[in-house]
Parts: structure tokens; sequence; C-alpha cells
């Protein structure tokens, strides 16, 4: 009996109700199950332990619910603690969730996990009444993608050294472009007040009204950090997603211009935020389009996702 | 290879006892700290989790630190270099200077919960695969590394011989050592009517057992489980008097952690459960003593190394 095709056969055994079945009742062989004579000999093998079996696989569904709200504690838990301020039952929560799926065992893939649970909370018709559920869970989301895509970057972004922080010596002939180590997100409502005051946490509807939350990393060493930024800020960053020159910033966002004031006003303004996500190690600021474009290639499957994903809870 | 230091008795950092238990103001000599609960996840950025670094710190002032790995998976089938104990525990091993590391002989890949009913097949082609495997993960260790036997359900089809020969052919081939649990071996021998503790002791190679664990467990639906939520058995305590009269392993580590496999187990709490962790570790001490002099633990080593 070949190892790997015995390993692969117990694993549908574990997550598939009808060959779980067979093999606890100790009946099974595979039947009708299109499996195929070595596959079917596997799930007798199974079968004719039919206790040993069925604890085998009441223990992985266990794990497999405390594993999904492990994964809800490492990359959700601001929608944790909503759901708890509710007192949702959470256990009973993700084992309806870890059912939906399949009993997909993501392991070490802790933010996979979480990221289908929050999209899983975030659709569910039972919890649509919790207020402000769908924004904190998307926050939450946010937070899980710049895991995964920080994941992706090399070590060299990791550099906290004070000068990848700092603008280039001329920012008026610079180039920006994001690192890949923050992600703004746009929420519906107000998150603000709960998000400075845990108490407030599900006390009420939080308030209409747009906000730009900037998440980021700030280095290894810490969790994810929260920054509430303005509409023009959010689209500096956002326009800064490929490499972009100071002259074309000020020409696309108009920072000056929005605000009514002259030009030299709105390029100190534009100065002042690019430095401003430069210190946050969000945006780097570099004097050639070749080394923005650099920044922006070490980077590329980050690019990829964010673009492709939507970065607003609307 | 470094020299197995001969540490003494310690206790598993768990985390699912660390809200009560006291762990920086046990006196122990070791503590077997579980790499899965330091380690980032694989799709995040942290090698090791943010506050981690200081907490190993903090344990490290109350014994040596031994990396204990539980969702390594380097015994799937995936390339070796895509496990978590490569892109995660070798490097944390490292950090925490552990003297040796120990694993589970359990199949997994990107994956971790399949992995506590999947014990690996005891046949030969798997003693080959699994040799090498290990071989070159003792490698990247550049410690010791040493496989703890299984308790288990069910055991894998298509096995050729017995585990502990298993056991012993693995060792042999990847010159990689043993990491014996006395409790597992005790399971086993309760639920399986055909499994000899005896007959293992004898065919496994005893100075190949670099550390040995010790647990309790409960009884549910007919079968006892190493659900580590319970006191040391006798039979367990029999047990590690007889191995350490013929093994000499670094160290001797007291599992207790609750209900992380089943609703059936029980969750551990402080009044419940401190003084009988605090007994079971007296006694193992006390064995240990017996066996090797009373100053042949770092802690009561006059040099205190």
């Amino acid at each position: 009996m070949d190892a790997e095709t015995t390993w692969n056969v117990w694993r549908c055994i574990l997550k598939d109700d009808r060959l779980s079945q067979q093999v606890a009742s100790g009946a099974g062989c595979g039947a009708d199950l299109g499996l195929t004579a070595e596959e079917a000999a596997v799930v007798a093998a199974y079968a004719a332990h039919p206790k040993g079996s069925r604890w085998a696989i009441e223990t992985y569904r266990y794990r497999l619910v405390s594993a999904a709200l492990g994964a809800l504690a490492t990359g959700g838990q601001l929608t944790q603690r909503l759901l708890r301020s509710a007192d949702v039952d959470l256990r009973r929560l993700a084992q309806t969730f870890v059912e939906s799926r399949g009993r997909i065992d993501d392991g070490p893939f802790v933010y996979r996990t979480c990221s289908a649970f929050l999209g899983y909370i975030r659709t569910s018709d039972d919890l649509r009444h919790l207020p402000g559920l769908r924004d904190i869970a998307a926050l939450d989301l946010a937070v899980t993608r710049l895991m995964t895509q920080c994941a992706e970057l090399p070590g060299e972004c990791w550099s906290t050294a004070d000068e990848r922080r700092l603008l280039p010596t001329d920012p008026r002939s610079g180039w920006y472009v994001q690192t890949g180590l923050g992600i703004v997100t746009t929420t519906e409502r107000r998150l603000t007040p709960w998000l400075m005051n845990a108490e407030l946490f599900g006390s009420s509807q939080p308030e209409v009204g747009t906000e730009h939350l900037l998440v980021y990393l700030p280095d290894l060493d810490h969790s994810y950090a929260l920054c509430l930024i303005g509409d023009a800020a959010a689209s500096l960053f956002r326009r800064v997603a490929p490499p972009c020159s100071y002259a074309d910033l000020l020409n696309d966002l108009g920072v000056g211009g929005q605000q009514g004031d002259d030009g030299e006003l709105g390029g100190d303004r534009l100065v002042e935020a690019l430095a401003s996500l430069a210190k946050l190690g969000v945006v780097r600021g570099v004097a050639t389009r070749s080394e923005a474009s650099a920044i922006a290639r070490v980077r590329e499957p980050v690019l990829r996702s964010a673009l492709a994903e939507p970065q607003s809870t609307a | 290879m470094s020299v197995v230091p001969h540490l003494g008795v310690g206790l598993q950092y768990n985390p699912e006892i660390v809200g009560w238990f006291p762990f920086e103001k046990v006196e122990v000599d070791a503590l077997e700290v579980l790499l899965d609960t330091l380690a980032g996840p694989l799709d995040s950025p942290y090698l090791v989790l943010p506050g981690k670094v200081d907490e190993l710190k903090r344990l490290s002032e109350v014994g040596t630190l031994i990396a204990h790995s539980n969702f390594g998976a380097e015994f799937g089938f995936r390339p070796l270099e895509e496990s978590a104990a490569v892109r995660r525990h070798v490097p944390l091993a490292h950090l925490v200077k552990s003297p040796w590391v120990s694993d589970h002989c359990f199949y997994g890949d990107q994956s971790w919960e399949d992995i506590w009913s999947s014990p690996v097949q005891f046949s030969r082609r798997e003693v080959r695969r699994l040799a090498s495997r290990a071989r070159e993960l003792q490698g990247l260790y550049g410690v010791p590394l040493a496989h703890e036997n299984a308790t288990y359900y069910v055991e894998c089809p298509g096995a050729e011989m017995s585990e502990a020969q298993f056991m012993a052919e693995l060792v042999e081939a990847s010159g990689t050592y043993l990491h014996l649990d006395l409790h597992n071996l005790y399971t086993n021998s309760v639920n399986f009517a055909q499994f000899d503790i005896d007959e293992y002791l004898r065919i496994i190679p005893l100075e190949r057992v670099i550390e040995i664990h010790i647990a309790g467990g409960s009884w549910s639906d007919g079968l006892y489980h190493d659900w580590h939520d319970g006191p040391v058995p006798e039979p367990v305590w029999d047990l590690l008097d007889r191995v350490l009269r013929e093994a000499r392993p670094g160290a001797v580590i007291l599992e207790a952690q609750g209900r992380a496999h089943h609703a059936a187990g029980r969750v551990l709490s402080a009044e419940d459960d401190l003084g009988t962790v605090q007994a079971d570790l007296a006694r193992a001490m006390a064995i240990w003593d017996r066996a090797f002099g009373p100053g042949s633990r770092r802690g009561t080593r006059s040099d205190g190394c």
C-alpha cells in the first residue's frame, strides 16, 4: 500500500461525510464514490478499525474548529471583539464556517483561514444585524491582506534605517512608490471612536461617514498599526501604487488647487504628506525613476494582489 | 553533532496553561518550548511572533529552553524546504539556542490538524524516505534531532514492521535520535492489545533516547486518550524508573495541557491542577536523582551548567 496514496485517502476520509460515515460504521469500501481499487482498499483498511477511525475523525474536526478560532484571534481581533460583545457563540460560528468550506485545513497559512472566516462572517445573514460588523470585518480583512502581501516581500524591505524613511534631497524632483508595507481601506461608517475606546464596540451603530484607515506594519518586532488619514493622503497613497514623479503627483492630485492655494503652498503640503507616508514606511521617495521601478518590481506580486482586490468596504 | 547536555527535569511551556501556571517561578532544569506557538504563520512576514522574543528571554532565566516541534511537517511528501520545519523551526531553534530539537513521526504538509491522526506508515520504503529527510533536517538544525513516538487511534495501513522496529531502523539509517514519550507508549499499550511495551523497549536503541515525555490522560468511550489532562499514571512512573536505569536522556519533560484535542478533554485550572503538576514534577525529579545522583540536574549541580 503506497504511503502517499494512503495518507491522501485518509485526508479525504477526515473531510468527507460520506466516506467518514462508511469508515466509522465499519462497512466502508468507498463504493459509489469514484475511488480507484487502491483507494478503496485504503478506505476498507480504516473501516476495519471503526472506533479508532471515528475518534481520529472527531479529533480532526474538533481541532479544525479550534484552528479557525485561533486564526480569527490572530488576524481578526477587532471582529472577534465585536462578536464577543454581542455574545455570539464563536465556537458554533466557527464550526459552521469550517463545514461550509469542506473542512479545509490551511495549517500554517493562518491568515488564509482568517481571511476566509472574515469573509464568511461579513456575509452571514445571521450576523447582519450587528452594528458595525461589516466595516470592522472589512478592516480586519485589510489586516490579513497586508500580512499575506508582506509575507512575499524580501528581507531588505524591513530595513528601518532612517535614510529609507526620508525623502530624496530634492523632493520636488523625486519619484515615489508604495513599499507594500501599508494598505488603505475606506469604511462607510466612522470606526475611530470604537478603535480608540474598546468599550464602545457593539454599543450602537457607528455613525455614517467615510474614513480612510491606513493599516501598516512598522517593523517585524511589532504588530500592525492603524492611522486615520484624510481624503488627499488616501488619494496620494493610491496614486503611488505604480511609481510616480513628484511633478505628475502635483498635476494629478492638484493638492494645492483643491485647497485654493497657490502652487507653492500646494507643493509644500504634498511634500509634507509624502514625508509623513515615507516616515511610516509605506511610501519610498527616491531620486530616479529606475530606482522607484526597482522597488515596484520587488513587490510586484504584492502590487498585483493589491490592484486585484477592492480597497474599499463599499 | 554537539553532545547532548544532561539537564534534568522540566516542564512543557504550553499555551493552554500559560494563563494560570507560574512558569516564571517554577523550579525546573529546563522548559520545553513549542516552536509552532512562537513562529509566525507561513503567510505572514514574521519569523517569530511579536513579543515572543522578550517572552523567551524571560523563560530562559528559568531553565534551558528545549525546542519541540508539533507541526513541522517534515515527514510529508512535499519538498522539505517548503516545510514549516525548515522555514520557521530551524531559525527559531537557533534563536533559542536549543541543545537539541524533537519532532513527531506524523505526516503533514500545508496542513496541521490532520497531523495528529496521521502516524507514518511503518514500511521499509518509508524508513528510507524519512531517514533521508531526517538526516537533511538534522543538518540544518545543527543539533541532534529526535523523533517522538506517537500515540494514535488507528495505525497507518500498509505497515511491514512494528513501530519499535521502524523507529530503530529510522534512527540507524538517518543518524538521528529518539524522543521517547512514555505516556504515548502506555496509551497505545492500553488501546491496542498487540502493543507490547517490553518488546518496544527491547527493540529501540535506548542509548539514542535524548528526551523523555511524561504526561497523564483520560478515559472516554472505552478508550484511553493522551490528552495531558490528568496526573501521570502509575505505570508511566514505573516506566520512567525503568528507562532511566538504561538510558541517559538530556531531559525528562512533563506535559500538561487540557482540552486541545477533543471536547471530552478536561480543562485544567490553577485550583484543580497546580498541585498535581508540581507534585508530578517533584516525583520526576526524585526518580531522576535516584537514577543519576542528587547533584546531577542543572538546577542541583554545583556549577549550575
